[in-house]
């Protein structure tokens, strides 16, 4: 535990790249300082969210997932923000692969050429659904062990009170996309 | 060592060659290390810096991703690079977020804050750089990659630069063995053909030519030159032959010429026409007192100075009067020549000119020669010559055929024949007719080398008068020892013989008149005996009658009668002493066969004592004595000697008590004694006539029969010995005798 008390304190640094690599250095959260993470948002979604934006840099779109070449790179929040603002926050003025990065949300499933990621949180009721409707070119990440055999290519789980993910390449080759092996090498484990 | 430049060529260019190769790999192995090391860093620095890339990307996600594992698996796969010795990766902040250590490294990773870099560091190089995702620092990875493998490559690189040079030597050994030989080859035939030709000095040896190049060229030159030298050496040769040949016969005259020079008796020197000396010969050299080389090159007035013996003027060298007159000078006699040590050389020299062809004087020829033997034997030989001239004896000499071959002035006055009548005449001229045998028995004993002495002969004179001769013949010889003569000293000793007959005659009748003399000194002395014997009777008569008368007609005489009677009684009283003393004396001579004894001096001393005690005691006398010794003698001689001198002493006394001493001493084997008084003394003219018989001094002032001191010196002369008086008047006398023959018993005090 006494790890984390200097990463706690740097939190409400404000520095934007800090509160970045603090956030992916965060290696714990603690579920019982709920309280405290109604203020801006629980510890697990800083984490998934510092997570969500680094897995665009490590995943190659095919140029047909963009409606133009120079089209933002969108991720997409389905339904309800976990996040609160703290993706927003992180991702601005960030781009990747020559893309700016920008935060929709979203109550269906997306347009094709709108969303490159759809995060779609465990609240989401059908996910199947959600999944089956996004076309190629899209990451989806969702929450949870069963997402992706719903088909979903990279699923958050929290393995050992720590935030990891699981990837499903055949998902993500299905998609179109390319994940770097260095992201495979980094899951908790690749489901072919 | 020897040095370089000294080696034969072949081991030169041998040493070139591998010197060269030698440099050259070395420089080329030192480059190649050098350059290699150099990019060998260059390729360290870029092939660390690709890995710290590699490891940088592929610890992207991991940091992105926030996991270590994966970070620390990915530093972990480094452990393939042996030399990298630490990995770390940092978080932004600086803190630790993977690690990779090389088990047994020491250290850990440094603190994450610096700047990026890429340095060398004693422990290696250091490598820190970002890592980086989408242009984003999201941590930092330094590496530290050990320079073992830097160090291990130049070992490596050095060792094979090693190997390489030895190899690439054999080999280049082995090439330059069959490379020098192109360039060695050529100059070592034509050293090989020099040393030839200086050895064997054949000059038609040539050297092979073995190549077109400059060593080709040699060869052809060299060769060239051979063929030069050869026809100029023949003709060198010629010459030299005939002028060794000249030589040869010059220095055979010159060395038998300086032979002669030097081994003739006679000193020889040499001048040039300047007069300085050119040649000295070892006799010059002792006369003149200098080694050869203090003459030669000198004037010769400086080292042969010389002067007229009588004069001491300096004479004229006889070479400044060759030189000048151009003629052979002979010296005048009497000249000395001084050495230089000062010592005076008698000499006989000459000097004459040397010219040349041309008749020119060169130089002149001094010898001289030493005369001091030769002046002393003539100075000898006159000696001799006016000894026997002048002596008084004839001396002459003769051949073994008896011929005379000198004769002496005094021969001439001895003999009368004058020498001119005698040399070439035999001496048989002076032999009278009866010893004329004598000749050959003389000439026989000179032929044996005999000398004949003082042989006692006559010879006659030219006038015919017979001479008395004592002769010497002595053998003379030649100088080799051969007997060709002999030489006569004859002595006149006519004169001699003469005197010789006068002194024997004289003595027989000396014998003679001796013997009458002796016999009447017999007579004589018998007649004294008899007569004092004899004489006695008669006297006894008168005395005995005389004292009758007295005594028994005493009264009828008148006084003048009784005056008369005692005047006879006196007078034969007076008689008898005498006779006795007479007899006494006449005694003493005795017939000399009465025994011998030993008498002790001292006793018979005492017996005089006793005898004369009456006048000793009267005159207030004292005798002392030395102590006496015994002696073998007639006691009946010593009693009456000491009696007479003491008594003698006594009676004549002066006006003080007598006092007498007798004493002896040993001299000249016998003894020699002494008595001596304080009496009246006698004058010296008297001291010989004392010891007469009936000699007396003082009439009838002081009795005595005037025989006492005769009888003593009878009994001293009896024994051989002497008797005298040492007196002056008023001042004693002693009385000496001495008793040379007679034997001592017991030894004499001194």
């Amino acid at each position: 535990m006494d790890q984390i008390v200097p990463a706690w304190r740097r939190i409400w640094s404000p520095s934007k790249p800090l509160a970045i690599a603090l956030a992916a250095g965060a290696i714990l959260f603690a579920t019982a300082d709920a309280a405290r993470a109604d203020e801006v948002a629980p510890l697990e979604y800083q984490v998934k969210a510092a997570f969500l934006l680094n897995f665009t840099k490590f995943v190659v779109w095919p140029d047909t997932a963009f409606a133009q070449q120079n089209s933002p790179l969108s991720i997409c929040l389905l339904g309800e923000d976990p996040f609160g603002g703290s993706l927003d926050a992180m991702v601005k003025g960030e781009s990747v692969h020559g893309h700016e990065l920008a935060i929709q949300r979203i109550r269906r499933a997306p347009e094709a050429r709108t969303c490159q990621v759809l995060f779609i949180p465990k609240s989401e009721r059908d996910v199947a659904r959600v999944l089956d409707e996004s076309g190629p070119g899209v990451l989806t990440v969702g929450e949870g062990d069963a997402f992706l055999r719903q088909g979903g290519i990279i699923a958050f789980i929290i393995d050992n009170r720590r935030v990891r993910f699981d990837i499903n390449q055949r998902a993500a080759t299905n998609a179109m996309l390319t994940i770097s092996a260095r992201l495979m090498m980094v899951a908790r484990s690749v489901r072919q | 060592m020897r040095p370089l430049r000294d080696i034969p060529i072949r081991q030169k260019l041998m040493a070139i060659i591998m010197l060269v190769a030698a440099v050259a790999l070395v420089l080329a192995g030192l480059g190649i290390v050098i350059a290699d090391s150099y990019l060998f860093r260059q390729a360290m620095q870029r092939d660390i810096s690709a890995l710290a890339q590699i490891v940088a990307d592929n610890s992207t996600a991991a940091l992105a991703f926030n996991d270590p594992r994966t970070a620390t698996d990915t530093l972990a796969s480094l452990h393939a690079r042996p030399h990298l010795v630490e990995a770390c990766i940092y978080r932004p902040d600086g803190e630790s977020f993977a690690q990779y250590l090389r088990s047994g490294a020491a250290g850990a990773c440094p603190s994450g804050g610096g700047a990026d870099e890429m340095r060398f560091t004693p422990d290696g190089l250091l490598i820190r750089r970002p890592i980086l995702l989408s242009g984003k620092r999201i941590g930092t990875l330094v590496l530290l990659y050990n320079l073992g493998e830097l160090s291990e490559h130049v070992r490596l690189y050095v060792l094979v630069v090693f190997l390489i040079l030895l190899l690439a030597s054999f080999v280049a050994f082995l090439l330059s063995s069959s490379l020098r030989a192109i360039i060695a080859g050529p100059i070592l035939q034509l050293a090989s053909a020099a040393r030839s030709v200086s050895e064997t000095r054949d000059y038609g040896i040539r050297a092979q030519k073995m190549s077109g190049d400059e060593l080709g060229a040699l060869a052809e030159g060299f060769n060239e030159m051979l063929a030069q030298i050869q026809s100029q050496d023949a003709e060198l040769r010629k010459a030299l032959e005939a002028q060794r040949a000249a030589l040869a016969a010059s220095v055979e005259a010159r060395e038998s010429l300086r032979t002669t020079l030097a081994s003739i008796g006679d000193a020889v020197i040499s001048t040039d026409a300047q007069g300085r000396v050119v040649f000295v010969n070892g006799v010059a050299q002792k006369l003149l007192g200098r080694e050869e080389a203090d003459i030669v090159g000198k004037h010769l007035d400086e080292v042969f100075p010389i002067v007229n013996e009588f004069s001491r003027a300096k004479v004229e060298s006889p070479v400044t009067q060759v030189l000048r007159d151009g003629k052979i000078v002979a010296m005048a006699n009497h000249t000395m020549l001084i050495a230089k040590d000062g010592s005076e050389i008698p000499i006989d020299d000459s000097g004459a000119p040397i010219r040349n062809d041309r008749g020119e004087i060169q130089g002149t020829v001094l010898v001289f020669r030493d005369v001091t033997a030769r002046r002393r034997a003539e100075q000898t030989r006159q000696l001799l010559a006016s000894i026997v001239q002048s002596s008084n004896d004839a001396i002459f000499s003769k051949d073994l055929r008896a011929i005379v071959t000198s004769w002496n002035a005094a021969a001439e006055g001895i003999f009368g024949f004058q020498a001119e009548e005698m040399l070439g005449q035999s001496i048989l001229k002076i032999f009278p007719p009866d010893r004329v045998s004598e000749l050959p028995d003389i000439m026989q004993r000179v032929e044996r080398g005999e000398i004949i002495e003082q042989h006692v002969t006559t010879r006659t004179t030219k006038s015919g008068d017979l001479l008395n001769v004592a002769i010497t013949i002595s053998p003379l010889k030649d100088p080799a020892g051969r007997i060709t003569g002999a030489s006569v000293i004859s002595r006149d000793i006519t004169g001699q013989v003469r005197a010789a007959e006068r002194l024997a005659r004289l003595n027989a009748d000396l014998q003679h008149s001796n013997e009458i003399l002796a016999t009447t000194n017999q007579d004589l002395e018998r007649f004294a005996f008899i007569a004092s014997h004899d004489l006695q009777e008669p006297l006894r008569m008168i005395t005995a009658y005389s004292q009758l008368l007295i005594k028994s007609h005493a009264g009828e005489f008148t006084d003048e009668a009784r005056t008369f009677v005692r005047n006879i009684a006196d007078g034969t009283a007076r008689m008898r002493e005498l006779l006795s003393d007479l007899l006494a004396y006449t005694e003493i001579r005795g017939r000399g066969d009465e025994p011998v004894e030993l008498v002790d001096l001292n006793a018979t001393l005492d017996d005089v004592r006793q005898d004369l005690k009456a006048s000793i005691d009267e005159s207030g006398a004292l005798v002392t004595s030395d102590d006496l010794p015994a002696v073998r003698a007639l006691r009946a001689h010593f009693q009456p000697l000491f009696q007479n001198l003491i008594s003698n002493a006594i009676k004549y006394r002066s006006a003080h008590p007598p006092r007498i001493h007798v004493s002896v001493e040993a001299k000249d084997g016998g003894l020699c004694f002494s008595v001596s008084d304080n009496g009246m003394g006698i004058e010296p003219e008297y001291h010989r006539q004392i010891f007469e018989v009936f000699r007396r001094l003082h009439g009838r002032k002081i009795p005595g029969t005037g025989v006492g001191l005769a009888i003593c010196q009878r009994i001293v002369e009896r024994y051989g010995g002497r008797i005298w008086v040492e007196s002056q008047p008023g001042a004693g006398a002693k009385f000496c005798f001495t008793l040379p023959g007679i034997a001592i018993e017991t030894t004499v005090k001194k």
